[in-house]
């Protein structure tokens, strides 16, 4: 199954994303960003990044995942900006989830999973 | 009344009746504002006085007399400017005089006279509301309330409302929800209120569908129908829960935190980024523990503390004191017993402590690189968020020498002036400087430095912290530039600058004589005296190539006073410009070219649109040397200040 991270400090949003990435077919893991070393052993399929943490900011973290990792990176944002979706595009974003979101959205964003 | 016959009887009823319909019709108007107070209110005061004159003719002890008696004394609180209390001492008697009226005097529905003033819709509501006021159907609120919801259609359809005009009217009709006798109705009056503040302040994250929904249910309930139970908004996910208990707590420990060094403070704390995070991500942990009420609610709190963000405004004591009462919204053992009447209150007090919307004088910016038009400011950032396209896009290997960097140069500066226009607009001052001090970079390497010494790895650093600074500063942090780096930038471009000025001319030639010598030298000097003076101009030079050598020598000096004097006009400037939302750097744009008398010289300071005083300049002229001629300045909107001259070089 191929690995998704989930970079996000809110437990309920984390779990939320994390059980749509898994009906979807991914292996998730749950990451802090701050605890991380990039580059990681195992090349994730799919990066999610949240806009806004404590003491993080979303669109820095896509820069860093771009030079490490050539995968799937997803910015997810509540704030309701359309700015958001421009910017996080330029800073390395496959694309740019506004919330709420469904699985179906989700899932257009996503690279197809191959059944094991 | 005891000796009077019937027919008499009647006729007074019949008069009574009239006369309370006709009050009744002016406060209407008085209350919707349907003409001028003065004339309205004195139509009123003179209807009441003649209810009370026949009232008079009741028994002392009769209720309806006392209860118009009452009503004649309150009608000069109409003057008063709280219409919500008055409203609601108003409609009390109003409500008692339509129950004491005797249940078997058969009165006619009121004949209700056309007058241009009152829209016919008000006045059939009125007459409606009048008969089944006599049938006991209507509780008398519902007829303000109805006033109330028009005044807030009306107000919708003309355009974004601001939360104060908001919290005015949402707290009428809470109020006259008060008035419901049925407890029920009444509470789901309360919850469609807090429904309708979040549709009208925060309409992105209610359905439209939801939002027409909540208006029709108004309405429902104006016209006495009951509405249907709102269902109990449950989550049985075990795994979820844990995770909402865990965030919430996590929230109220660190507001917590912060709400002790915020009273500390006592008005005088601006909000953290840390605290509106929390706020950020509050509505959406709410949401997915199916407290669809609250999580709206708390997308109000967010904005709230967004634009207190925004414009930098302190937090005020009476909000941190609604931020500590509100913290029980957050705890799960009691979301059930909420009380919506409660919640209500303290969302309209937070309407009320809602910063007002900042510069509003000021609508729209003129921006480089776009059409002559300006901008508006809520355009801007959009337009921004996708037009740094280059700036995102910049390696390393760009600036590894002068000749790589000039192929990617002109988008690159094209990039940097909207930049720094920009964050002048939305007045982000630590980008809109730092981006000028590239600029400022950018237009001493264009002059030539040699290629010893050009900078690769400190235009790459400064470049890529530009990213960081703009990433902050989308993601809503305060950007703040490195100033070791700026540091290390100004003495680089100081240095390059002076070190370019004394250098040997390739060429066995004066070192004023080729034309880039002369713009550095005229540069130089501009930056000296803009660092002297604290002020940041940016000279670009443009020389024509007819020019002779001689004729460039002769330039300098006489250019010097008046690149002096224009140099210090931006003292004068710098307000200006900063409550126009421009740049605080200036760029004055120098042009030289051959002219059959001399050189001619053309000067523009872009974004400066004041004439310079008459002293100023009659100074400025007896400074000048005699062989600078015909100087003649205008003012070309949208654009800037010009200067035309001729030198001499005879």
């Amino acid at each position: 199954m191929p690995l998704a991270i989930v970079c996000d400090d809110c437990a309920t949003q984390a779990l939320l994303l994390t059980r749509m990435l898994a009906a979807l077919g991914y292996r998730v893991q749950i990451l802090a960003f701050d605890q991380l070393t990039l580059p990681l052993a195992e090349a994730p399929a799919v990066v999610c990044v949240e806009l806004f943490g404590a003491n993080r900011n979303g669109f820095k973290q896509l820069r860093h995942w771009c030079r490490h990792h050539e995968c799937t990176l997803l910015l997810v944002s509540a704030s309701g900006r359309r700015t958001d979706d421009a910017w996080g595009v330029l800073a390395g974003a496959t694309a740019v989830l506004q919330r709420p979101f469904s699985a179906a959205q989700l899932a257009e964003c996503l690279p197809p999973v191959c059944p094991a | 009344m005891k000796s009077a016959d019937p027919h008499t009887t009647a006729q007074l009823w019949a008069a009574l009746a009239g006369a309370l319909e006709q009050v009744l019709q002016q406060v209407s108007h008085v209350l919707r504002q349907s003409g001028t107070r003065p004339r309205l209110t004195g139509e009123l005061a003179l209807t009441g006085a003649r209810l009370c004159q026949l009232a008079a003719f009741l028994p002392a002890d009769d209720t309806f007399r006392q209860q118009i008696a009452l009503l004649h004394k309150l009608l000069p609180a109409l003057l008063q400017p709280q219409e919500t209390s008055v409203q609601q001492r108003l409609l009390v008697p109003l409500w008692k005089l339509a129950q004491a009226l005797p249940p078997t005097a058969e009165h006619e529905p009121p004949q209700w006279r056309s007058r241009t003033s009152a829209p016919p819709g008000v006045l059939q509501l009125l007459a409606d509301w009048w008969r089944r006021q006599q049938r006991n159907e209507l509780p008398s609120n519902r007829l303000a309330l109805h006033g109330v919801l028009q005044q807030l259609a009306v107000a919708v359809r003309g355009g974004a409302v601001e939360p104060a005009a908001v919290a005015s009217l949402l707290t009428r009709l809470q109020v006259l929800l008060r008035f419901e006798r049925d407890a029920g109705q009444r509470e789901h009056g309360n919850r469609l209120l807090q429904q309708l503040a979040v549709g009208l302040l925060a309409p992105d994250v209610v359905a439209a569908e939801s939002r027409m929904q909540c208006w029709l249910q108004w309405w429902q309930l104006v016209q006495g129908h009951s509405l249907p139970e709102s269902g109990q908004d449950n989550c049985n996910d075990f795994e979820l829960l844990q995770c909402v208990q865990a965030d919430l707590s996590n929230h109220l420990r660190l507001l917590q935190t912060f709400l002790h060094r915020a009273r500390a403070a006592q008005g005088s704390m601006l909000l953290s980024h840390e605290i509106l995070v929390l706020h950020y991500r509050l509505p959406w942990v709410l949401e997915a523990a199916g407290q669809h009420q609250l999580s709206q609610l708390m997308h109000l709190w967010y904005r709230c503390l967004l634009q207190h963000w925004h414009q930098r405004v302190m937090l005020s004591t009476a909000l941190v004191e609604l931020l500590a009462d509100t913290q029980h919204w957050l705890d799960i053992t009691r979301w059930r017993s909420l009380q919506y009447e409660s919640v209500t209150t303290a969302l309209l007090q937070l309407l009320r402590l809602w910063p007002a919307s900042a510069a509003a004088g000021v609508m729209t910016v003129p921006l480089p690189g776009r059409s002559r038009a300006p901008v508006p400011l809520a355009g801007i950032p959009p337009l921004l968020a996708q037009s740094f396209v280059t700036l995102n896009r910049c390696r390393t290997a760009w600036f590894a020498d002068a000749n790589t960097l000039a192929q990617h140069q002109t988008p690159l500066v094209a990039e940097l002036r909207l930049l720094e226009q920009g964050a002048a607009a939305m007045k982000v001052q630590a980008v809109e400087h730092y981006c000028s001090l590239l600029l400022s970079l950018h237009t001493a390497l264009a002059l030539g430095v040699s290629a010893a010494r050009f900078p690769a790895a400190l235009l790459w650093r400064a470049h890529a912290h530009l990213l960081e600074l703009l990433d902050e500063a989308a993601a809503w942090q305060d950007p703040q530039p490195d100033a070791t780096l700026v540091l290390e930038l100004m003495q680089w471009q100081q240095s390059a600058l002076r070190s370019a000025v004394t250098e040997p001319a390739p060429k066995a030639l004066p070192a004023t004589t080729s034309a880039e010598t002369l713009a550095l030298r005229l540069v130089l000097f501009v930056d000296t005296l803009a660092q002297t003076v604290e002020q940041a101009v940016r000279l670009c030079v443009d020389v024509a190539p007819q020019l002779t050598a001689e004729q460039l020598a002769a330039c300098e000096i006489p250019l010097q006073p008046l690149l002096r004097f224009i140099v210090l006009q931006q003292l004068q400037e710098a307000t200006l410009r900063r409550q126009s939302h421009r740049p605080a750097a200036t760029t004055v744009a120098l042009m030289l070219a051959a002219g059959h008398d001399g050189v001619q010289v053309e000067l523009v300071e872009h974004g400066c649109e004041r004439t310079p005083d008459a002293q100023a300049l009659r100074r400025l002229r007896r400074r000048l040397p005699d062989c600078v001629r015909q100087l003649q300045h205008r003012i070309e909107p949208a654009v800037g200040r010009h200067w035309r001259c001729v030198l001499c070089c005879d």
